[in-house]
């Protein structure tokens, strides 16, 4: 026998058939009375009321008999019986989770495509939403044909030329919740079809130390066109040419000056390490103070250029300036210098055996 | 004398994968949200006077929405356990792993993503592994 439990929220419960319930209300089968309550969604509670018995109005979820209830009703196929106040609130509960779910896998996808030994093993629909989500969450990181060179790329690739805009939303099946969702969708819609329509302008994110190593120089400026006056996709204005020039020249200084400083401290070091070898050498002790006197000087030149260049690039940022290609640049500046930080090639100069200062002169503009 | 190997790439991709984030205030939400569709008051008032709970079961919630996001969208020739192995789920706490059930649950009765490359019984089997490492530890 299947039982019905009645029950007023406050401890008391009253147990009937679905067969007596489905009598008092003058249904003559209990899949009658089950598909009238279907319904009418408030049936149960009024018939509840005719017998003179308590029904628990709230339909309270902490409420183990209404569970009974509904798991008994869900178990034959009905869907549950709720007054309208509880519906509502059913149905506020399950948008919201399903919009924060949506929200929360978006974010969990956008980061899984920055990963190196995760975003190859993500599926193409995966892959369209993480970069649909990146532009969202604003990790646009457009990738560009010359790097193009792996799975996840050419699929991004993909999607941004396409797929995205209508494919996106039919990405998750029907759920009542997508509203987390439509709005990363609606976001991304907008932000791609700026990013196309301004291919020239896309943000240069291939700005990297190797460009140092190797001794060239950024030029400041995005390689794969000529910057444009405009908004790119985020929202920010283009530095003009003669600012990009003015900045890249306070990057450059920066940069040298930076790269002198891990110089002297390196110098410092090995005069240091000299001195310690050879404790009674009075040449030896007279470099490490004269390498210590040199980092003191190359310490300054440095913060004061470190302070012009990070101070630069603040207020143009704050002014909203798109500074992409002096991001690199600032982290540097955030970071502590220290010998280690000598570049590539100074290195394999400076470690060099026998020829002890084989190194040529550098100028300003080999950094 | 046996040989181990370490396949490298598997454990990086465990390393990133511990790294994954939800934001704070979606967890929060769905720890809410599930909490209040269980109806358990001992629950909701323990995540109210229990500043720990909140903090562990927002940790469980991030492993949660992580691996069956993970479950719908890493392809079929992935090794799932990757991901279970960089995640600790409910790690021993009972009314945690009631609540982590029951999200679970939530969750995996939700739209999926649809994709043709992740069978219905692929999807499914992970989801068992999820339910398997949030039911035992």
């Amino acid at each position: 026998m299947r039982l019905v439990i009645l029950n007023d929220g406050a401890g008391q419960a009253s147990a009937y058939s679905l067969e007596t319930l489905a009598g008092c209300a003058g249904h003559s089968s209990v899949d009658d009375f089950l598909a009238a309550c279907r319904e009418n969604e408030t049936l149960l509670m009024e018939t509840a009321q005719q017998m003179g018995e308590p029904f628990d109005r709230e339909y309270g979820e902490s409420n183990a008999a209404s569970r009974e209830l509904r798991q008994r009703l869900e178990a034959r196929g009905y869907s549950a019986i709720d007054d309208p106040v509880t519906a509502q609130r059913r149905e506020e509960d399950d948008r919201e989770f399903e919009s924060l779910l949506r929200y929360g896998q978006g974010e969990v996808l956008a980061q899984a495509g920055t990963l190196s030994h995760v975003k190859n093993s993500l599926t193409k629909s995966a892959t369209a939403i993480a970069v649909a989500a990146m532009v969202a969450f604003g990790g646009l990181s457009v990738p560009n044909t010359a790097h193009a060179d792996n799975s996840f790329e050419r699929v991004a690739k993909d999607a941004l030329g396409g797929a995205i805009g209508a494919g996106l939303l039919g990405q998750f099946g029907k759920g009542r919740g997508k509203t987390a969702l439509q709005v990363v969708g609606a976001a991304t819609g907008v932000v791609v079809a700026e990013s196309l329509q301004h291919p020239q302008v896309q943000p240069n994110t291939q700005y990297q130390n190797t460009q140092y190593q190797n001794g060239m120089n950024n030029q400041g400026y995005p390689q794969n066109g000529t910057p444009a006056y405009g908004q790119p996709g985020n929202g920010m204005t283009l530095l003009s040419y003669d600012k990009q020039e003015k900045m890249a020249i306070q990057e450059r200084n920066f940069m040298a000056s930076r790269d002198a400083y891990a110089r002297a401290l390196y110098n410092a070091q090995q005069a240091e390490e000299n001195r310690v070898l050879d404790p009674h050498n009075d040449a030896e002790a007279k470099a490490a103070v004269a390498a210590g006197g040199a980092v003191q000087v190359a310490g300054q030149r440095y913060s004061q250029v470190r302070s012009e260049f990070a101070g630069a690039f603040e207020i143009l940022a704050r002014n909203g300036y798109a500074m992409n290609n002096f991001t690199y640049a600032y982290s540097l500046a955030q970071k502590p210098v220290s010998a280690r930080d000598l570049n590539a090639r100074d290195l394999a100069a400076v470690t060099a055996p026998i020829q002890p200062d084989a190194r040529p002169t550098r100028s300003g503009f080999e950094y | 004398m046996t040989t181990t190997t370490i396949d490298e790439s598997r454990l990086s991709a465990q390393v990133q994968i511990r790294d994954l984030r939800v934001d704070p205030q979606v967890s929060e939400g769905l720890i809410r949200t599930t909490i209040r569709r269980m109806g358990v008051p001992a629950l909701a008032s323990r995540l109210e006077s229990d500043g720990k709970f909140m903090f562990r079961a927002m940790a469980m919630v991030q492993d949660l929405v992580v691996s069956t996001t993970l479950a719908q969208s890493l392809t079929p020739d992935t090794e799932f356990s990757d991901v279970l192995a960089a995640r600790s789920f409910a790690g021993g706490d009972d009314s945690l792993r009631q609540v982590g059930l029951a999200m679970f649950t939530w969750i995996a009765n939700s739209a999926r993503l649809q994709d043709a490359e992740i069978s219905n019984e692929l999807l499914s089997a992970r989801l068992d592994q999820i339910g398997v490492a949030l039911s035992c530890c």
